[in-house]
């Protein structure tokens, strides 16, 4: 009886926080609902409900094209840095050899190094290598992070030292190791990477705007900034457009979750 | 064998710090241009900037900053010029607001790949010409036979530098006074009648809270836009040298002058008697109070007339920017903005082109259309003889208020606008200043000497870095 209380009580907290967090996400939907007065005039809830907004969003900036650039952006991304993190980590967290900690801190380092300082220098390189206006320039930069070797080492090191000395015995290398033991392992932790690396990726906006030109290479966030203008902003296709951009993201996230409980429940070494 | 494994981790984890030190290492796949499927004024904006001509065509670029129903409206004006004529085709390209705008320009100035026509917002006037990567546009009026009177002299002082313009004024803004005439009428004020000054803003603001016809008398943004208006609207200058305009400003003259000071002791005034309220300085805030009919009279740019009309559930009266003092005959507005800037690509025949881009922007037709569409002035008085634009004022009574405003105001040095490299930072540090003013940390006078100090050391830094 007592469980059952707790277990209510819990479910109505967890309810009662769903609505605080869901709600600017309501009130967005709500206002590419509305009409001009009536996001002034104080109500919560659109009188009506129509896809007006959401043409005028469509009109303005070609969004199914910036989704289509962002998809691949943010995917390639998020691979690049799942793979090139995780390969580094797990050298930087398995394999013993001379000058590892320097080096690992060396990589550390960078990221202290604020974006912004680097984002012309990065800009000027693109631009030498003849880059500019492509998926390349999009990509590059961010194939590969101080974070996420940072966060794929701090899963190989949760490992039981034992299941590698286990292998290192029965004779199997490195690589074998680290593909069909030591990935599958970490799994939730490659899947909370994917979900970050791949939202910070969506929700780039000073990198694309500088290395690309033309509208048709443009991404997400630069399409939202098309909606609004310099001294007052129809906020009803700002909350369309970001209501359009919001559903990848929200996929992301569920994909991710997926693989981040799968791999919660698998088991390593016994006891 | 083992040896040469831990090499190869050694290897392996090296090039991946090096990865990410910088973006050099061998490249992926190379991106490839898609084919978007959108209009035709985006797709003809697809392919590459540098272009050199396409069937015979010269081929130049613009840049702008312009979002919503204003971009729609610069794409309209680009798609009227491609249109026009079979020489030039101009490609526009949104390159994010005008903060982004500047940022994207300065790492294209660095690595050779501007535009040949690019947006430029007003206070980024001084950075333009101390660049030297712009062509004056009075260089180019010769080769046309362009009449400098074509565009008002009120507007065009802004950008005009050494005698010289520089630029062409492309979207123009004053600010001016919105008032809910609804709450007028229930507080017993004629809705005719606006207020001239802040004494009468103070009057009318008592007497709307007082009657409970809005919660709150006026409100304006905290924004330095706001004061340089001021300053202009005392007949002031705002820094030494003529504003800057004579010769590069060394220091503020709002100080000595005491320009300054009567601002900050009249807003806080206000501020202090309850029947006016402040609401940060994201002026959207500020238009959201109004909008809503929280606050009975604001401050805006004239330009928000169009989406204030449409927000409002109310009738809208707008009136002059109100006077510190209003015996001040020198003073009036200043005009805010963007112009067009011909940027040097050392090309002749795109310099050619991209006047003759710029020189269109400023017919009566163009002006109409853009006027109409996007709110801001028509910079060519002759527009506002055409038919469509006088159906339209007659329409809209209350941009007629705008326009009077700026052919009201005399033109001189005050009403130009200080010509600064430090105008972002300068309105950063007047945010903080009129912040601390109104939370009682600081004096009027305290507030006043803060500012023209901070603003002073920014000045001879920008001077220093530019010798």
């Amino acid at each position: 009886m007592k469980n059952k209380m707790a277990k209510y009580l819990l479910y109505i907290l967890n309810i009662f926080f769903a609505v605080i967090i869901i709600s600017p996400v309501l009130y967005c939907f709500n206002v590419s609902m509305m009409t001009m007065k009536e996001v002034f005039s104080g109500g919560f809830w659109p009188k009506q409900l129509i896809p007006d907004n959401y043409i005028k969003a469509l009109q303005l900036a070609p969004f199914f094209t910036f989704i289509k650039n962002s998809l691949i952006v943010s995917c390639t991304v998020t691979f690049g840095q799942i793979v090139t993190g995780a390969l580094a980590a797990y050298a930087f967290s398995m394999m013993k050899f001379r000058g590892r900690n320097a080096l690992f801190l060396l990589m550390l380092a960078t990221m202290m190094i604020p974006s912004q300082a680097i984002i012309i220098a990065n800009y000027l390189i693109i631009c030498d290598l003849g880059l500019k206006n492509t998926y390349t320039a999009l990509i590059l930069p961010n194939v590969a992070s101080a974070f996420a070797v940072f966060n794929m080492r701090q899963a190989f090191l949760q490992l039981p030292m034992e299941i590698k000395e286990a292998a290192d015995i029965d004779g199997c290398g490195n690589f074998r190791f680290f593909c069909f033991i030591a990935l599958p392992l970490v799994k939730p932790s490659m899947g909370a990477l994917g979900i970050y690396t791949f939202l910070q990726s969506w929700n780039h906006y000073l990198w694309p705007l500088l290395v690309t030109d033309s509208v048709n290479m443009r991404t997400v966030q630069i399409g939202l900034g098309m909606l609004q203008g310099a001294e007052s902003t129809d906020f009803r296709p700002v909350m369309a457009g970001s209501m359009i951009i919001l559903v990848p993201s929200i996929l992301a996230f569920i994909l991710g979750q997926k693989q981040l409980i799968s791999g919660l429940t698998s088991g390593s070494v016994k006891g | 064998m083992k040896r040469r494994k831990k090499w190869l981790a050694a290897i392996m984890a090296a090039v991946m710090s090096m990865t990410l030190a910088a973006c050099g290492g061998s490249a992926t796949s190379g991106g490839t241009t898609a084919a978007g499927s959108t209009d035709a004024a985006t797709t003809k904006a697809a392919s590459d900037t540098q272009a050199p001509a396409e069937g015979g065509k010269t081929v130049i670029t613009l840049w702008h900053a312009m979002g919503g129903v204003n971009g729609e409206a610069t794409e309209a004006l680009v798609k009227a010029f491609n249109e026009s004529q079979n020489e030039i085709e101009v490609k526009s390209e949104y390159q994010g607001k005008y903060d982004d705008l500047i940022t994207k320009l300065k790492a294209a100035m660095q690595s050779g790949s501007m535009p040949d026509v690019c947006q430029m917002y007003d206070i980024g006037t001084k950075f333009m010409t101390d660049s030297g990567h712009a062509i004056p546009v009075q260089d180019m009026f010769a080769t046309t036979n362009f009449d400098p009177s074509t565009v008002m002299n009120i507007i065009t002082s802004y950008y005009t530098v050494n005698g010289k313009q520089m630029s062409m004024p492309f979207n123009v803004s004053t600010p001016m006074l919105y008032y809910n005439k609804d709450v007028f009428k229930a507080a017993g004020l004629d809705p005719n009648t606006p207020p001239k000054t802040f004494d009468e803003v103070l009057e009318f603001s008592k007497k709307i809270v007082e009657s409970k016809a809005a919660p709150v008398g006026y409100a304006q943004a905290i924004y330095g836009w706001f004061f340089e208006q001021q300053i202009a609207g005392q007949g002031k200058f705002y820094a030494n040298n003529e504003n800057g305009r004579k010769a590069p400003a060394t220091e503020v003259d709002f100080l000595n002058n005491g320009a300054g000071l009567k601002i900050f002791e009249t807003w806080k005034k206000l501020m202090d008697s309850g029947y006016a309220d402040n609401y940060g300085s994201t002026t959207a805030d500020t238009q959201t109070a109004f909008f809503s009919g929280q606050a009975a009279m604001i401050i805006e740019s004239t330009a928000i007339l169009k989406t204030a009309t449409e927000s409002s559930d109310f009738e809208i009266g707008t009136g002059y920017l109100p006077k510190i003092d209003a015996s001040a005959a020198d003073g009036g507005v200043i005009i805010g903005g963007a112009s067009l800037w011909m940027m040097d690509n050392k090309d002749e025949a795109k310099k050619n082109a991209a006047w003759k881009f710029i020189e269109f922007t400023t017919t009566p037709d163009s002006q109409a259309t853009w006027s109409m569409s996007t709110g801001y002035f028509a910079v060519n008085p002759k527009a506002y003889e055409t038919p469509a634009m006088k159906d339209f004022i007659a329409q809209n009574p209350n941009f007629t208020t705008a326009i009077n405003q700026l052919k009201d105001t005399p033109v001189n040095g005050y009403t130009a606008g200080v010509l600064s490299g430090v105008a972002t930072e300068s309105r950063t540090i007047f945010n903080e200043a009129m912040e601390k003013t109104y939370d009682g940390t600081y004096t009027p006078e305290q507030a006043v000497s803060f500012l023209a100090e901070k603003v002073n050391a920014a000045i001879a830094n920008y001077n220093s870095s530019t010798k």
